[in-house]
């Protein structure tokens, strides 16, 4: 207990988002009937880099756009194959805007969107190796703001859906996830494009202890993503495009705790229109599994 | 939609080359371990007095089998003073080491009731009776 007091002190004190499925507590466990688990994850990314297109551009005006969120999340497992899940989001954004050839400083916090998510698990456990194929369906409650210059929210219903596999043995573990959201329109008319794409980590164990049942894992990560154009309206989000990113996740854990660092890189990027990039991706998570 | 479509078939073409790959690789390095999980091999298991082997199916993530350790050690007739709480998982080999309490009804069933609940299949379970091996296997 004194561990887990401690990393989430620690991380209560840094700013971080991310939503990415493939998360500490959320897919690896817990697995077995009437398990729970709680994690907090922080996520941070941002830019000032200006993108036209997927080519780089003077950025006379300064313009940056930085987000960072801390994510409360849990799981409920009614048996392996069937689970219930929220996330929600605190959020601290800012950014320098364009306005009347003026770059000008908005920013904004406060709670964001509520996820809820059923995962559904199909499992072979087949001796030395575990995988299971996946299906959630996940819908976003607008409960965050949605007032002001720069809204933590678009105040609509979205809905998600995702497919996945992941296999694991001794040594290794691989995840594969499709990702779909259907946005829809909100408040003051905004509306986020539509979002998919694929997860992909590919991990190798290679350190377990049996009489402290600690270790450590490392993997890569790679995905894509694209973005529909939002309303003319949104306030909230960049202009869409595609974006493709990779990079390396630590995770270390020691029976029922799992903490993960995951950091990602842009390696392509094609905006619509002008749009700041996206940026580097630092997530950090610890979870719980009771 | 068209790319959509690739991300798909990306998908598809992924999991159908991964999934048995990875699982012919873990196989044959068992093999040449020396160590086989189906079938059986007995030769390889050793029980000691006051405990009871079990083979399990994937159990292959010591974080994921937290859910077998938490149930079995529930169980009346575990020893937790031993191991951590009474079980040791050996994710090398699939197998969960349980102590049992001396002078204490033993049963299997409940065993292999515990580690289906935290999400396994156990194959088969090994303890001793008056100091002969005994092999259990579950039902169904």
């Amino acid at each position: 207990m004194k561990y887990i007091l401690t990393a989430l002190l620690i991380l209560s004190a840094i700013q971080i988002e991310n939503a990415n499925a493939d998360q500490p507590v959320m897919d690896m466990a817990p697995r077995w009937e009437k398990g729970y688990g709680i994690q907090i994850r922080q996520e941070y990314y941002g830019s000032s880099k200006l993108l036209e297109g997927n080519n780089k551009i003077d950025n006379p005006l300064g313009l940056e756009r930085f987000v960072s969120k801390t994510w409360l999340e849990g799981v409920y497992t009614f048996n392996r194959s069937v689970r219930a899940t929220f996330k929600l989001p605190f959020v601290y954004q800012r950014r320098i805007k364009n306005i009347n050839g003026t770059g000008v400083r908005q920013e904004n916090s406060g709670l964001g969107d509520l996820i809820l998510g059923v995962p559904l698990k199909h499992y072979r456990n087949k001796g030395a190796y575990t995988d299971n194929f996946g299906i959630t369906p996940s819908i976003r409650i607008p409960t965050g703001e949605s007032s002001g210059d720069f809204p933590i929210s678009d105040g609509s219903w979205d809905f998600g859906l995702s497919l996945s596999h992941s296999l694991e043995t001794p040594k290794y573990y691989t995840s594969v996830e499709l990702v779909y959201w259907k946005n829809t329109t909100g408040k003051r008319n905004m509306k986020a494009g539509d979002e998919y794409g694929i997860d992909i980590d590919l991990g190798y164990h290679p350190y377990h202890s049996d009489i402290t049942s600690s270790g450590i894992f490392t993997m890569w990560n790679f995905n894509a993503r694209h973005n529909g154009a939002p309303s003319e309206e949104n306030l909230t989000t960049f202009t869409g495009g595609e974006l493709v990113r990779t990079g390396p996740i630590l995770v270390l854990y020691r029976e029922n705790v799992m903490f993960r660092a995951e950091l990602q890189y842009p390696i392509y990027e094609d905006v619509d229109g002008i749009s700041n990039s996206r940026g580097p991706e630092v997530n950090i998570g610890i979870g719980v599994a009771f | 939609m068209s790319n959509f479509i690739t991300l798909f078939a990306a998908f598809a073409l992924f999991v159908s080359i991964a999934a048995p790959s990875y699982a012919q690789h873990d196989a044959h390095s068992h093999d040449h371990e020396n160590i086989e999980i189906k079938p059986v091999d007995t030769g390889n298991v050793e029980v000691m007095d006051g405990e009871a082997v079990i083979i399990v199916q994937g159990i292959v993530c010591s974080f994921c089998s937290q859910g077998v350790k938490k149930k079995l050690s529930k169980l009346p007739f575990i020893d937790d003073t031993r191991y951590s709480k009474g079980v040791k998982v050996e994710i090398e080999i699939q197998r969960v080491t349980i102590a049992i309490k001396p002078d204490t009804e033993f049963d299997m069933e409940q065993v292999f009731k515990s580690i289906k609940s935290g999400g396994y299949e156990p194959v088969v379970a090994y303890n001793k009776v008056a100091g002969d091996l005994v092999t259990v296997y579950p039902e169904g």
